[in-house]
């Protein structure tokens, strides 16, 4: 072992030694590593569940063949929210409605918030277009009598009424109701709605675990000096802290 | 070189197909094996001061009081299970007696059985007469309720944030810090006379809504957890290395073009270049392999292995020739060719029987013969998908670890998904064992299957 290595060891021994750390040494670590036996179909779960849940239909198809793994909803049910998605993604907000109601008219019964930001996102279209008239007959007929009912509504409709006050929409203070995030975020919304609708978790596992991996590490940090991973995308182990 | 990176792979796989034939829950589930209190231990009580009912479960103080040394102190069969989130158990007050003397808690081993829960050292106990907590000295603290007759109290001990809680009639006393440490038993005291009380370790309901509290504490770690920040895409490039680790070609086709289409674009991480190149060595090869294999196609796998990478089944007693030819007698037992099977066999396993490795595994093999219902036996693992997949991913990483810029064959064993599951969970089975053991640890199953219920 190179000298370097040799004082880098005990540096960490000294740093861990002050503040009572234990010290993991690579080779320690990378015996308790091996140890751990991970499941191939565990995992194979986990990677339909992502491709499931972000909506990639084809991609669960294909690997449903290759892999032989189930997915764990019908992959036909997210063809039909991944149509929902798009259109919002694209600005046709009523196609959307049309078809989350033809997939389940509940959701959008019980999910008065989802509701109104649909018909926000209606209402930024038609301000987009140049449709002044009709957006301004929109805003008081559809969106109107929802601001009445909730104070958080009535200041969400000012603020994207105010969008026709300007000419720079772009450089106005709201301009970034006009951006695509915009869009994107009520397509995620809209998406999750669905989901939740279908007993469905919102959201894919794999990030969660990734984030449990960092709390973890934190958490052991405290206790002990070990070889961490801090670069997810490659998953390489690094040395004991010094 | 190559040949180093052959064995380190084949005695993996090897290791991977000794532990699919095992015990049917993975090891590291052995959290379930560890036994809880069932009811009260009679042996180590003072019998003159009280008695224990023969059903082990209740208790009747039956001395008069007449000082502090003349507790009647229980504790239960088995100290408390430490390896999940929380342990609980509950007391029924049938009778407060003369002076309600009542004491519920955690004691060490060798408590002194004439004392109240936490009058001594290493002893935690809530007293129903003053509703004081008494964590190892006389004196106690003002901490909650006094409970009487016809109450429910409850003691239990929350691993993840090290504290005790108690209970009555289902609403939480407490917390209070645990600075105890190794196992402790659930006690109960009566002190003074007819007094008598009904504990239940878990056979029957308990009042206190233990699950919604569950759930709550987990909630609050969850919290926590999700604050952590993430890179951007970083789950997508994962599961597409992931993809392209195991030669899942087709997948990737179409999550490459779905991931271009979608909003925002992803775009793949640059920083990966090197890396990538190495997950898509072979891949075409790789996914035809793998299909001839999950068909059960073995002539036609060992024909394109020889005509594409002769060296991996040059020695023909590796373990990748091992594995294969053992797929191949196991496809003919499936199809029900058992003379074929058996001629196989004779040709093949003979030169494996030497092998200590391989001994136990070619045992596993022939033993399928032995059955007209072979799935249905012990040996019936051999027949699931779970055999055939190990088989394609032993020949996945070995194609892998033909490419010349292959540096570690750890990188064609296991994928950086594999990787990043086996750190978060060695995290947190050090974290546990650095604090005695206590709490619960990570597993892949259980996460996966909850909360894909409705």
């Amino acid at each position: 072992m190179s000298l370097f290595w040799i004082v880098l060891r005990q540096l960490a021994e000294i740093e861990a030694m002050a503040t009572s750390k234990k010290v993991i040494t690579r080779d320690e670590w990378e015996k308790k590593l091996n140890d751990v036996k991970i499941r191939k179909e565990d995992m194979n779960r986990l990677v339909m569940n992502f491709l499931v849940t972000e909506g990639y239909v084809e991609a669960a198809e294909k690997f449903r063949m290759e892999s032989g793994t189930q997915p764990d909803i019908d992959i036909a049910t997210i063809t039909e929210r991944m149509a929902v998605k798009k259109a919002v993604q694209c600005g046709n907000v009523e196609d959307a409605i049309e078809k989350v109601n033809d997939l389940n008219p509940e959701i959008l019964d019980t999910n008065p918030q989802l509701f109104f930001h649909l018909q926000q996102q209606r209402l930024i279209e038609l301000i987009r277009n140049g449709k002044v008239e009709e957006a301004l007959e929109f805003a008081q007929e559809e969106l109107a009598p929802r601001g009445e009912e909730n104070q958080g509504f009535l200041e969400e409709l000012e603020r994207t009424v105010a969008l026709l006050a300007f000419d720079d929409v772009a450089n106005c203070p709201i301009g970034e109701l006009l951006d695509i995030s915009q869009r994107l975020k009520t397509a995620s919304e809209v998406n999750a709605a669905i989901l939740t609708s279908q007993s469905h978790e919102k959201d894919p596992k794999l990030p969660s675990l990734l984030k449990m991996l960092i709390w973890a590490q934190n958490q052991l940090d405290e206790k002990a000096a070990y070889p961490r991973i801090d670069h997810l995308p490659t998953a390489t182990l690094g040395d004991p802290a010094v | 070189m190559v040949n180093n990176h052959q064995d380190l792979i084949g005695s993996y796989f090897l290791g991977l197909w000794k532990q699919n034939s095992g015990t049917q829950t993975p090891p590291a589930e052995d959290d379930e094996e560890e036994e809880a209190p069932t009811e009260l231990n009679t042996i180590n009580t003072y019998g003159g001061f009280l008695n224990v009912f023969p059903d082990k479960l209740s208790v009747q103080y039956t001395s008069v009081n007449l000082h502090g040394h003349d507790v009647g102190v229980v504790q239960a069969n088995r100290p408390a299970p430490v390896k999940r989130l929380l342990y609980y158990f509950e007391i029924y007050v049938k009778n407060a007696g003369a002076k309600g003397q009542i004491a519920i808690g955690f004691t060490a081993e060798g408590f002194k059985m004439r004392r109240q829960p936490g009058w001594e050292a290493n002893s935690y106990g809530y007293h129903g007469d003053d509703g004081y907590l008494y964590r190892g000295q006389g004196k106690g603290e003002t901490f909650g309720p006094t409970y009487t007759a016809g109450d429910t109290v409850g003691a239990g001990i929350n691993y993840a944030s090290q504290e005790f809680f108690f209970t009555k009639n289902g609403t939480i006393v407490g917390p209070v810090y645990k600075d105890v440490k190794g196992p402790l038993f659930p006690t109960i005291a009566v002190h003074s006379q007819n007094e008598e009380v009904r504990v239940n370790f878990g056979k029957e309901p308990f009042f206190f809504d233990l699950k919604a509290f569950e759930a709550q504490e987990r909630a609050k770690q969850q919290m926590m957890i999700e604050k952590m920040s993430l890179p951007q895409n970083v789950s997508h490039g994962i599961v597409r290395s992931y993809l392209l680790h195991y030669g899942y070609e087709d997948t990737v086709k179409f999550f490459d073009m779905a991931s271009k289409n979608s909003l925002p674009p992803i775009s793949l991480a640059q920083e990966n270049g090197c890396s990538e190149q190495y997950n898509m060595y072979a891949l075409n090869r790789r996914k035809a392999l793998r299909e001839l294999i999950r068909s059960g196609q073995i002539d036609e796998a060992f024909g394109k292995l020889c005509d594409w990478y002769p060296q991996i089944i040059q020695d023909d007693t590796s373990a990748t020739c091992f594995l294969l030819h053992c797929q191949k007698y196991i496809e003919l037992v499936r199809a029900g060719m058992l003379e074929d099977a058996v001629a196989y066999g004779r040709a093949e396993f003979g030169r494996f029987c030497v092998l200590e490795e391989y001994n136990n595994l070619v045992k596993d093999c022939a033993a399928l013969l032995a059955y007209e219902q072979p799935q249905k036996s012990r040996v019936g693992y051999l027949l699931q998908e779970s055999q055939r997949e190990i088989v394609a991913d032993t020949v996945n990483a070995m194609i892998l670890s033909t490419n010349p810029n292959v540096k570690d064959s750890q990188d064609c064993m296991h994928s950086y998904l594999e990787k990043l599951l086996r750190q978060l969970t060695a995290c947190y089975l050090e974290r546990r064992s650095l604090n005695g053991d206590q709490g619960e640890a990570f597993h892949l199953r259980s996460v996966l299957d909850r909360g894909n219920t409705g």
